[in-house]
């Protein structure tokens, strides 16, 4: 029978430091992040403009996704589903057209970057060199790319293939359709590919060098190595890179908002981020809080839907199929263990 | 181990309840200090509350009702270009010193400054005066817990009297009350190259230019003939944005009537003029607030651009010539264009929970009704300031000392007078002015550069936009 002091000091516990030491950050953190969070789908069941504390229900949600003819929104409904719509569809081209191309760059030079057999020199520099557009500050590039691809005859770009005579008329560069997208797509790739191939390649020398050292001797050519050991060994790598990228693409934001021209915004390069910043800050007098947080709403369950799917379709299905198995075998064990006839099931 | 996580959650959810009611705690100590202030200090002041609601008429309105007395006199804006040297000339003339004065500076754009001002509305700090951009003044004016009567200040209408009328009315709130108050004009003329128009047109002096682009219809006569004459090179002026900007206060019906959206003929009528003249090469297709903007000002592919006071500077003009001595430096002239509008500005507002009145009322008087010190600030602020009082304006023209270099000499302010007194805004100004006009713009834009096909899916493009810009009003 242990007295009270001997059981009082059996609970003693340095544990309860460490909830402590981590308090203020949860703190801060249920703060700014959790309640704001929750705070975004509270709004977006509440009105827009003066009507901001009327509660409305879904009807935030029905305007944006179906433009269906919500009451007291009258054209609203119809206006803000098209933009809605073609702002989702903007956040895809330019999320696509910019992954697809950074992805390829940043894989190959990853790839060369390792291949011990290659040996480039001043692959520090190149690193460094290509890793460095990733830490300009958004709000620099855009305004480089916006002096160099002015789109009048007086823009640097415009005004050397005019003298050249390579072209009649200054191309549309801030407020052409596929011109502004594709700039879009250039700025955002050559931002980001450095970054995509500093993961790549650490994932790359995480890899076991004897099997390719291994291949190297059983007369692989480095298409096959790079076919049948370095992609199906990366594959989580990849993953992580497509999801993260996937997650930041969706909320592409400061060069889409930024690449304008003017106090014009382009209509084919606003993405959804935008659109939600334009509704919860720019419109005038009164912000559309509802419709702003109702898109953010929508952004975050496609942002877990795609989020799903991508670690779905990567799943190792030998691995699953296996769980699959063992869990089948332990539940047939706890049956007959159970006593149910000692059948087999 | 159970205790301590019992201990832990309560620690974790008092902490965050503690949290929640910080604004309420400031909010508190803020209302009971200034009450306290306002016991203690029992000036010209007799009854702080209550009286502040009731309606002042003019034989009452000489004694300032709001307290005063409070420790800092608290001003907000969202930059320091105008707080700065106002205080410069008001204080040592005042006798008021620097450490009364709590200078709240957002430092953002004019557009984004009345969010954060929603935000310090909210905290309940001390507040006793701000500054409003006309795009949306009325947000705050026709808010009776933003701003409070100038009446209450001390102020009758006849201390006004001299004012420019278009500055009095974006001051007034829903009943004609006289809630903000503005210490500067900026009406907006056109600025051309006198170069060109001698060349292409035989257009010696800013008289004879004015007489060929008195109305929209001359204005547009003279963009053909210029384009004429220089084979389709030069455009009569810049951008749509700068046309938008004058032909906006054409408008002789306000935007919003009983909540609905008024699309008119006002509105097809500038987009075919728009159309006209972009097909035609009048204007370029460039647009305002881009470096192509201030570029084409130093080629020979525009001749004109709208320029309102404040853009006689770095702002517009002086960068379109190119900087001082650039490649049109010297070049310009400016007349008043086919209509007379003005082209933004900064108001004062008060605000009722002010404890420091008089500094504010002494502050508003030196700016806005001492005609004296309003000429001394017209005259002494660095670059000039274009004041809101007919008089002191009318005194500085006469006197005939401003010459602008980049205008060849002439006096910017001569035209401007004339201009700022023609502008009528009764009834026309809604909350909405700002959202609408942009929204119409972008939508003609679009239009000109072939996005939408015709004048009626302008309009409707437009009417789409407005829907989605402004919720608060209805768009067939």
């Amino acid at each position: 029978m242990a007295s009270a002091a001997q059981r009082n000091i059996r609970s003693i516990s340095y544990a309860k430091y460490g909830y402590f030491f981590i308090l203020p950050f949860f703190l801060v953190y249920c703060f700014f992040q959790v309640w704001p969070l929750i705070n975004t789908f509270i709004l977006s069941f509440y009105g827009n403009g003066q009507k901001v504390d009327d509660f409305i229900g879904l009807d935030n949600f029905r305007a944006l996704l179906f433009g269906s003819s919500v009451t007291g929104m009258g054209r609203t409904a119809s206006a803000i589903h098209e933009t809605f719509v073609n702002t989702l569809g903007n956040t895809f081209i330019v999320w696509i057209g910019n992954f697809v191309p950074q992805i390829c760059i940043s894989l190959a030079l990853a790839v060369w970057f390792t291949d011990a057999k290659l040996k480039i020199r001043g692959k520090g520099f190149f690193k460094v060199i290509m890793y460095m557009p990733n830490i300009v500050t958004a709000a620099s590039v855009a305004a480089l790319y916006l002096s160099l691809f002015a789109e009048s005859q007086y823009g640097s770009v415009n005004n050397l293939l005019l003298s050249a005579g390579i072209i009649d008329s200054p191309i549309r560069f801030v407020t052409g359709c596929w011109q502004a997208r594709g700039m879009i797509m250039f700025i955002q790739c050559w931002m980001w590919f450095g970054n995509t191939m500093i993961m790549l390649m650490s994932g790359i020398m995480g890899l076991n060098p004897s099997l390719f050292e291994a291949a190297n001797i059983d007369g692989a050519t480095s298409g096959q190595i790079f076919r049948k050991i370095t992609l199906p060994l990366l594959r989580p790598i990849m993953l992580y890179t497509l999801v993260t990228s996937m997650i930041g693409g969706l909320q592409m934001y400061d060069i889409p908002y930024l690449y304008r021209k003017g106090t014009e915004r382009n209509l084919f390069t606003k993405t959804v981020a935008v659109f939600i910043y334009e509704h919860f800050r720019e419109k005038m007098p009164n912000p559309n809080y509802g419709f702003s947080a109702a898109a953010s709403v929508i952004l975050f369950f496609i942002t877990i839907a795609l989020g799903s799917v991508a670690f779905a379709m990567n799943r190792d299905k030998d691995e699953a199929m296996k769980k699959k198995e063992r869990k089948a075998y332990a539940k047939a064990l706890k049956a007959k263990k159970k006593g149910l006839g000692g059948m087999e099931i | 181990m159970n205790k301590l996580k019992k201990t832990l959650a309560l620690v974790a959810t008092l902490a965050i309840s503690a949290t929640a009611f910080v604004g309420c705690d400031n909010d508190d100590s803020s209302k009971t200090s200034s009450t306290a202030d306002n016991s203690s200090t029992a000036d010209d002041s007799s009854t702080p509350e209550g009286d502040s609601n009731s309606d002042s008429d003019s034989s009452a309105a000489a004694e300032i009702k709001l307290p005063s007395g409070g420790d800092k006199m608290t001003i907000l804006a969202w930059n320091a270009n105008d707080v700065d040297p106002m205080l410069s000339f008001w204080l040592p003339d005042s006798g008021y010193s620097k450490d009364q004065i709590n200078f709240v500076n957002f430092n953002v754009g004019g557009g984004e400054a009345s969010a954060q001002y929603d935000q310090y509305f909210l905290g309940g700090e001390d507040l006793d005066m701000f500054m409003v951009e006309a795009d949306w003044a009325l947000k705050y004016i026709n808010d009776d817990s933003a701003t409070a009567p100038l009446s209450d200040l001390g102020f009758t209408d006849a201390d006004f009297a001299n004012l420019y009328d278009y500055t009095m009315e974006i001051g007034k709130d829903s009943n004609g009350t006289i809630k903000g108050i503005s210490w500067q004009a900026a009406p907006g003329g056109w600025c051309y190259r006198s170069d060109l128009a001698d060349s292409y047109l035989g257009v010696k002096t800013p008289e004879d230019m004015q007489a060929k682009v008195a109305d929209w219809d001359k204005f547009q006569a003279t963009a053909k003939e210029v384009s004429d004459a220089s084979s389709g090179k030069t455009a009569l002026t810049t951008t749509l944005g700068g046309i938008w900007q004058a032909f906006a206060a054409n408008r002789t019906t306000p935007w919003v009537q009983d909540g609905a959206l008024a699309v008119d003929d006002f509105c097809s009528t500038f987009i075919d003029l728009a159309k006209n003249m972009r097909d035609n090469g009048y204007v370029t297709d460039l647009n305002q607030w881009t470096d192509d903007w201030y570029a084409a000002g130093q080629t020979d592919d525009t001749m004109g651009y709208f320029v309102s006071t404040w853009g006689f500077g770095d702002s517009i003009l002086l960068q379109a010539a190119g900087g001082n001595g650039g490649a049109t430096y010297g070049k310009w002239a400016v007349c008043e264009g086919p209509t007379s509008y003005f082209w933004g500005g900064t108001w004062m507002c008060v605000s009722p929970k002010t404890d420091n009145a008089d500094m504010v009322a002494s502050f508003i008087k030196y700016f806005t009704v001492d005609e004296a010190s309003m000429e001394k600030y017209a005259l002494g602020k660095e670059g000039g300031e274009y004041v809101s009082n007919k008089n002191v304006m009318q005194k500085i023209v006469d006197e005939g000392t401003n010459k602008n270099e980049n205008l060849g000499g002439q006096d910017q302010f001569a035209v401007l007078h004339n201009s700022a007194q023609n502008i009528n805004l009764k009834g026309l100004i809604t909350p909405y002015d700002a959202s609408i006009k942009s929204a119409f713009l972008d939508a003609v834009n679009a239009y000109c550069a072939g996005t939408t096909a015709d004048a009626n899916a302008c309009i409707e493009d437009f009417k789409d936009r407005v829907a989605q810009n402004v919720t608060d009003i209805t768009v067939e």
